[in-house]
Formats: C-alpha cells, structure tokens, sequence
C-alpha cells in the first residue's frame, strides 16, 4: 500500500468513527482542524486505525504523531 | 512572600533593576539567586528538597536519553517516576494515608495506631513535581531532548514567578526562553507590567471583597440557610476564577517583565458549554498536563476496551486531578464528581448532538452554558467546604432549608459591597473576554492612545487603593 | 531601562501623593495633628459658643484636650465621667460656669489626664463632680487614655503613682506612626472619614432632634430620645439581662490601681481646696434588682464610695441602688444610663 492508498482509507475510517461525513483528510491534516479529533477520540480512532490495518503502536509511537502525514508513515512503516 | 505584599514589591524592583543591569550571559544565575531567596523566605529549609529534585531529575533526564535498550529507557523513567511520585506524596499525603489505614485498622478491631507524621508541605511541590515527571516523560517518548545546563535546568524549576501556584510550565516551552539573552525590551516590560495590574485588581477587590462573604458561609455551613449557601456558592465561583486567574495574571506579567511568555492558564470559563469544553478553559496547565501524561497513556493501554477504555481513563485522570489538590476525600470526590460529567458528555454525544439540531443554537448554548456553570459550582462545595460531612450538610441545606426570605441571609454584603463585587465581576468578565480576543491585554491597551492607557492604569491603581481589601490574603491555590 | 523606570516614578508620584496627603489629613487615628483635624475643628466651634450636632466617630480624649487648651476662661465646675455622665450641663449649678468633660468608658485614668490639662493652663475650678460608674472600681483600664498619655503621667508623677505600661522604644513607635503615611489600610479609613466627616453641624439649638454636643461639653440625645417609651425601655433591659455577660460578671474586689488612683487624686484635689461631689449613678431598677442580688461586689463598691465619701467630706448626689433615690423605670434611657428626668431627680432640679 502507498502513502496514497493509506490516506484514502484513512479518510473513510475518520468519516466513519466520527460520524462526519464532510471530513477531508490531507497529509498536513492536525487535530485541531477535523471537528471532533479531541483527545476524547483520539485513542478510539487510533484503535479502529490498528485495526482496520492490522497493525500495533507502541505509545511512544503514538505520542509521536503530530499530523495525518505522521499516521499515514506510520501505518506504511508498520506495513512494511 | 505572596505577590501582593509590600515586601514582594521591593523584592521585585531590586530584582527587575539588576536583571537589565547585569550581563545578560549571566541572568540565569541571577533568576536562580532571587529564587532562592524567595523561596527561604517564608521556610529556608523548603530549598532543600527542591534542589534534590533539581538534581535527581537532571540526571535522569540524561540518563533516560542515553540508554539504549528501550527496556532500560523505561527502567530509569519508571525508577524517576516512582521516586518523584514518592516525595510528592510523601509530603502531601502521607497524614491522609496514615488516618486512612487508621480508620481501617479500627474497623478492624486492630491495637495497632500509626502516628501521624509532622510534615511542612514545602511551597510549590505540587507544581514542581508535575513538571519534572513531564520533562522524563517527554524525554522518554523521545519528544523533547534532555536540558544538559544544570544552571538553565535549576532556574526553570526554581523559577519565582511561577513556582508558588504556576502555570505548569512545560520544559519544552520554557528551557529555549531561558537560553536567549534578554535585553530590556518594552514589548515585553509594558505588557507585563499591564497583566501585573489587571491581576492584582482582580484578586485584592474582587476576590478578596467576595472572601469576605464566602468564608463566613463556608466557615459555619450549619448556621446559614439554603439561600444562602446557593448564594455563597455562586459567588464562591466568581472569587476563585478572580482570586487564581488573578494570581496566574501576575505570575505571567512577572514572568513577561523578566522576558519570558509562560502559558495561560485561562480562556473565558464562563462561557463553556460542557464539562468538557470547561476543563480547556480552566486552570488549562493542569488540564492539559493530566490529559497528555495521565489520559492519553491510560487511554492508549486501554484502547481495546473501546468506551470503556476511555471512561477508565477519565476515571483515573479526573481521580488524580482533584486528588492533586489536597489530601482530603472532598477533592477526590469533587473529581469524581467532573469524570462522572465528563463521561456522560462522551457517552451521550449522539443523543446530544441530535438536541443540538432541534433546538435553536443560541438557547441551546444558552442552557449547555448555564448548565455547565451551575455544575461547576456545585462540584465547588467540595472543594470549598473543609470537611465531607460539611459539603453534605451544605447540599442538604440547599435543597431542603431553602426559602426565598432574603432577610437573614447573613452574607454580611453591604449594599456599597454588593455594587463594587457586581461592577467589578462585570468590569473582569468583559476585559478577560476582550483580552482574549484581541490576542492580550497589551494588544487591547496599544489600540488605545497612550492618554487613554494612563488613564486605565490610574483607574486600576486608585481602585485597588480605594477598594481593595488589605489584609493576609493568600492566593487560594498557594496552599496546594 | 532608565527612561522606563523615570516613567515609573513620574506615574507613582500621583497615587503616592493622594495616598500620603489623605492619610495625612483625614488622620483616622489622629497620628499627625494637623491644623484642622476633625476633633480640633469641633472643639474649635465648641470654644466659639456653637453646639455640634450629628458627631461622628472621633477621638473623643482629643476631643477634650482642644477643647480644654482652647478654653479662654477657666470654669467654675468641672464634671468629670463616663458617657452616664454626660448630661450634666451648665442648668444643673445655675450661675456658675460649667464644663462637662466626660469621656465615653471613662476610667480614672481619664479623669486625672483631664485635670492636668486644665492645671497647665493654669486654670483652677472651685468644684469638681467626678460621676461615677461601678465599673470604673473594677475593671482594669481600657487603653483610650494613652491619646492624653503625657498628661496623665504629669499628674499621676506629682501624686506618687507609677502606673506601668509596655513602652516601646521610642524610635520604633516614630517608625509605625510614619509608616502609616503609606497605608493603604490606613488610606481606606482616611477615605471613609473624608466621606462621612464632611459637614460639622453647628447650632445654637440645645435639644435639636439628633444628638447634641453643648458648646459646655454635655451631651443630649435630643428631642426623640426623650420620647422613648418606658415600658420598650424595660424590654431592653430584660434582653440584655439575659444575653449578654455584664460589667459586674467575674469580679470579687475593687481593683488596687483604679482605687489608688481615685483616692490619690481625691486627696490632690482636696489639698488644693476645691471642693468634690460625687455623682453616683443609679442604675435600671430591673436591672439593680437582678446585681444587687447575684454581684456582692455591686455593694461592695456602693459601700466602698460611701465610706470615702464620708472620710473625706465629699458630698454624694445619687445612689447605685435607684430606689434610694426615688427613681422608676421611666427615669432611664437603659439599663444604666438616666434619661432628663432622671437626672433632675437626682440633681434636685425643677424647672
């Protein structure tokens, strides 16, 4: 999967979790700009991103994360 | 020495001249010198435990940065963790521990009786603490690199305007100031210089005219009626967010004075329209310090339980948050009391949002704003009221004794009393709202012309000297 | 920075200045005795012949000084007193010139501070009426007379009476006396003083329908007061009875300094020939009936004074015990204080 592929898919989990289907992700995508990425939800989507990949973070990882291009590296890592 | 003395006054000038006197190379010595003495002004030995923290911490901090097995990172965070934690409690709630196991052994029937323990809460703990458990996190998580300056790392843990009742400054944040020279500038001594101002308005004619009042209630809840204790409570909301945003206006216009920005610690309160909403505007340092080190790594472990996860998470985050203000049952509960808000806001969302679409917005706001309020100062009888059984009766006494005679209220206000702390809460409100908009006090003021700013400085001073109350007043979150 | 801190101080000047020239002026503790203190400005009308009206809250031990050295003839009859006292004026010793110089919780103290300063003006009286109150034979002394303090140890020197209070060190009370220039809590009271002080009323009205304080120095509640009914009265008198410890409550025997006192200055007096009066003040019949049963001490000092009386020739106007005097509930304004009336029994006065 390429960076690409793994924003499309992000996008629909995002629309998904947060029940909001006017969320556009881009790689430069902060909490602060989607309505509803609190820290409330954060782990939530975090878990839906693990598993709709199938993948782990480890915390360290997670607290690393500062925008949508973070995740997207990420999760191409872990795929890797 | 609290900031409205005369003998802080003093101190402060002494300090202020020096600071743009001396090399800049050297202002880190200097920030760590006048600390000092501010701190051992009130009890000496509290610098002692302070600068075992200094060092234990700026050892660890290294430390954690270099091991390179991750499992021995995490060794020597956890071992920095345990030890912080220990001194914390320790000196704050020890005694609490000790009465508790004591009840617990006399339910028992046990002999055995655990003295207490005769213990100072040396100043600032609380805050300082916090702060370095969040430096080894950061440093952990490979977020932030560890400080290597012992003398910048002492001078942002020891640093006076903010080491009584903060902000939480983050190390993040506030170690990259330190580094800078920083020559006498009056973009940052004029706006300080203002927040000082505004700051000691607040608290010595609004909160401590309220205090008043409210301590005659609070003091002696048995003997007031329902109304007014509902009355107290509400002004007891007004006289905190004067008394600590007032305190954290100083602190930030000393710091700003000195050339340092440190973080707010509020953003219009009043107008949250949840629980929620409400803790990202007040006393924002503790809200976002037990959000990102206590919230989000529970969360995070817990992510497999789903909402449960989260509502575990808000548990333990909210638990610890009203624990940190005091050993007593009454905090623990007054965090209860808001996890138990906060979880009911994220549980209900949906629900919520679907009254949200039915109702017209402005009366939604309108009620989610009032209602949020209302809860707020009703989780403060908790917090205000010394005793459990106390904020009980008080509770009781609102739903139960309650008429609306408003003869006998004994809230001891005058009718001069009553304008001031209603102009003055009105005059607060409006210019926190209109700071916050315009970006700062000082942006606010430099639209106006320089008549008009003299003006508002002799408007402020002769109302603290007119109105303000003068006595020993400390800054209620000085005791934390 | 050096412009910015030029700044500063030109901007403190202002606030500093209003602060210190307030606190000057308005003086709530009459620190600094400037030209016009409220206290002097009154004695001042008072000395001109005025009566005042309304008097607020003031010093009243400053009050008598001016008052005294602003005198321009001497009187012939000085009463001395607490607040019991203060009614009696110049139509109570027809022909002759009176001056009450009764202070609010007198004690002896009191009474010899005032009479030095007339002894420094060389003014001498023919008679002197000291009224007085049975606390003032018990209680210790309250610290109202340190505003006159100078005085009174002139006096209580040359009567060979050492009185001891804790003195401090000159150079401390000179640093606390001046640090209030720069009070901010002193500057509130200056504040409230400038607000409330404002007008001093002045009449040629005896009996206006407030309070009244006669250019002789006596006092009168006015018309209104005059008017109360006895029987509220008695109700007051019942209510402070039960509610509130009394001035007899804890006491056995007549206090060594306050006896010393009055006997020295008894004697000063009589050896420079001026003749006494003691004023005993009755005290509410309910209110006698309820001490005189459950305080000894109430006789002890009723039998105490007339005993010195009799040593010393001194003539007695007024009994504690109301009923030898003939008086009735309706002769007092409360539990201790006469009304007119009441004092026109005692005094033996019928217009």
């Amino acid at each position: 999967m390429d960076i690409n592929e793994i924003l499309k898919e992000l996008n629909i989990l995002y629309r998904r979790v947060l029940e909001n289907d006017s969320v556009s992700l881009s790689l430069e995508t902060t909490a602060n700009d989607v309505d509803g990425w609190d820290s409330l939800n954060h782990m939530r989507i975090i878990s839906e991103i693990e598993k709709q990949f199938d993948v782990k973070f480890a915390l360290k990882e997670i607290m690393r994360l500062k925008n949508i291009g973070d995740v997207c590296d990420l999760i191409h890592k872990k795929l890797a | 020495m609290i900031f409205n003395s005369v003998e802080f006054f003093l101190f402060f000038s002494v300090v202020f001249v020096l600071y743009y006197l001396i090399s800049p190379k050297l202002q880190w010595g200097l920030l760590i010198l006048a600390s000092s003495f501010f701190i051992m002004y009130s009890v000496p030995s509290f610098i002692l435990v302070l600068l075992v923290v200094i060092l234990f911490n700026y050892v660890t901090g290294i430390q954690i940065d270099k091991a390179k097995p991750d499992a021995l990172k995490k060794q020597i965070f956890t071992l920095s963790s345990v030890v912080n934690i220990s001194i914390l409690v320790f000196y704050k709630y020890i005694n609490f521990l000790l009465e508790n196991v004591n009840y617990l052994f006399s339910t028992f029937n046990a002999d055995a009786s655990i003295p207490m323990i005769s213990v100072l809460l040396p100043l600032g703990i609380s805050f300082y603490i916090f702060q370095v458990i969040s430096y080894n996190y950061d440093i952990y998580w490979e977020i932030e690199q560890p400080e290597r300056h012992l003398g910048h790392f002492a001078a942002y843990l020891m640093f006076f305007p903010k080491i009584v009742s903060g902000p939480i400054e983050r190390a993040s944040r506030f170690l990259p100031q330190i580094k800078s020279p920083k020559k006498f500038d009056y973009q940052n001594v004029v706006p300080g210089l203002q927040l000082i101002l505004w700051g000691l308005f607040k608290k010595v004619v609004i909160a401590d005219r309220i205090a008043t009042s409210t301590d005659l209630v609070f003091n002696d809840v048995g003997n007031y009626q329902g109304l007014s204790i509902l009355i107290a409570t509400g002004l007891y909301t007004i006289q905190l967010y004067a008394d600590f945003s007032g305190y954290t206006d100083m602190a930030l216009g000393l710091a700003r004075m000195l050339g340092f920005k440190l973080t707010d610690n509020f953003n219009r309160p009043f107008s949250a329209t949840s629980i929620s909403d409400f803790w990202r505007r007040w006393h924002i340092t503790l809200s976002s310090w037990v959000t990102d080190y206590i919230y989000t790594p529970v969360s995070a472990e817990k992510r497999g339980w789903n909402k449960w996860g989260i509502v575990y998470a808000l548990f333990l985050t909210f638990v610890i948050l009203g624990a940190w203000h005091g050993a007593s049952w009454n905090f623990i509960f007054y965090g209860v009391l808001h996890t138990m808000a906060v979880s009911y806001e994220f549980l209900t969302k949906k629900y919520r949002k679907r009254w949200s679409e039915v109702v017209p917005t402005k009366i939604y706001t309108s009620i989610s704003n009032f209602l949020t309020v209302a809860y707020f100062g009703f989780t403060l009888i908790f917090f205000r009221v010394v005793s459990f059984d106390g904020a009980l009766l008080a509770i009781r006494k609102v739903f139960f004794d309650f008429s609306l005679s408003l003869s006998g209220l004994g809230l001891g206000i005058s009718l001069k009393n009553a304008i001031i702390i209603v102009l003055g809460t009105i005059i607060m409100l409006k210019l926190d709202k209109w700071k916050m908009k315009k970006g700062g006090l000082n942006i606010l003021l430099a639209a106006q012309s320089g008549l008009f700013r003299w003006l508002f400085y002799y408007l402020i001073v002769f109302s603290v000297m007119i109105f303000g109350v003068f006595g020993t007043n400390n800054f209620i979150y000085f005791q934390f | 920075m050096k412009a910015f801190v030029k700044k500063i101080i030109l901007f403190s000047l202002l606030p500093i200045i209003i602060l210190v020239s307030i606190n000057y002026f308005y003086d709530p503790a009459n620190l600094f005795d400037p030209e016009f203190s409220y206290e002097r400005s009154i004695a001042n009308y008072l000395n001109e012949g005025w009566n005042v009206t309304n008097v607020g809250n003031m010093d009243e031990r400053m009050l008598q000084k001016y008052f005294i050295e602003g005198m321009k003839t001497a009187p012939d009859v000085v009463v001395m007193g607490s607040s019991n006292s203060m009614y009696i004026d110049s139509s109570f010793y027809p022909g002759q010139k009176l001056i009450n110089n009764a202070v609010s919780s007198a004690t002896f103290h009191d009474f010899l501070a005032i009479y030095d300063i007339y002894e420094s003006k060389g003014f001498k009286p023919k008679k002197v009426v000291l009224g007085i109150a049975p606390y003032m034979l018990i209680h210790p002394t309250n610290d109202f007379w340190l505003s006159y303090k100078e005085d009174f140890f002139d006096l209580s020197d040359k009567i060979g009476i050492e009185v001891q209070i804790k003195n401090k060190p000159d150079y401390i009370v000179q640093w606390e006396k001046w640090k209030q220039l720069f009070s901010l809590s002193y500057f509130q009271q200056s504040v409230n003083r400038m607000f409330n002080n404002k007008d001093i009323h002045i009449t040629h009205q005896q009996f206006g329908e407030g309070s009244t304080k006669v250019n002789d120095g006596s006092y009168n509640d006015g018309q209104y007061y005059l008017k109360k009914s006895s029987s509220q009265i008695d109700v007051t008198v019942k209510r402070f009875i039960a509610s509130s410890t009394n001035e007899f409550s804890g006491y056995t025997e007549i206090n060594k300094e306050q006896k010393e006192l009055l006997i020295n200055f008894v004697d000063y007096l009589i050896a420079q020939n001026i003749e006494i009066e003691f004023f005993m003040m009755a005290l509410h019949p309910i209110y006698y009936d309820y001490v005189s049963n459950k305080y000894p001490i109430v006789h002890i000092i009723d039998d105490f004074l007339s005993d010195l009386a009799k040593q010393k020739n001194i003539k007695v106007i007024g009994t504690i015990d109301p009923d030898q005097s003939g008086l009735k509930n309706s002769d007092f304004n409360d539990y201790c204080h006469l009304n007119l009336n009441g004092f026109y029994k005692t005094f033996n006065i019928y217009d």
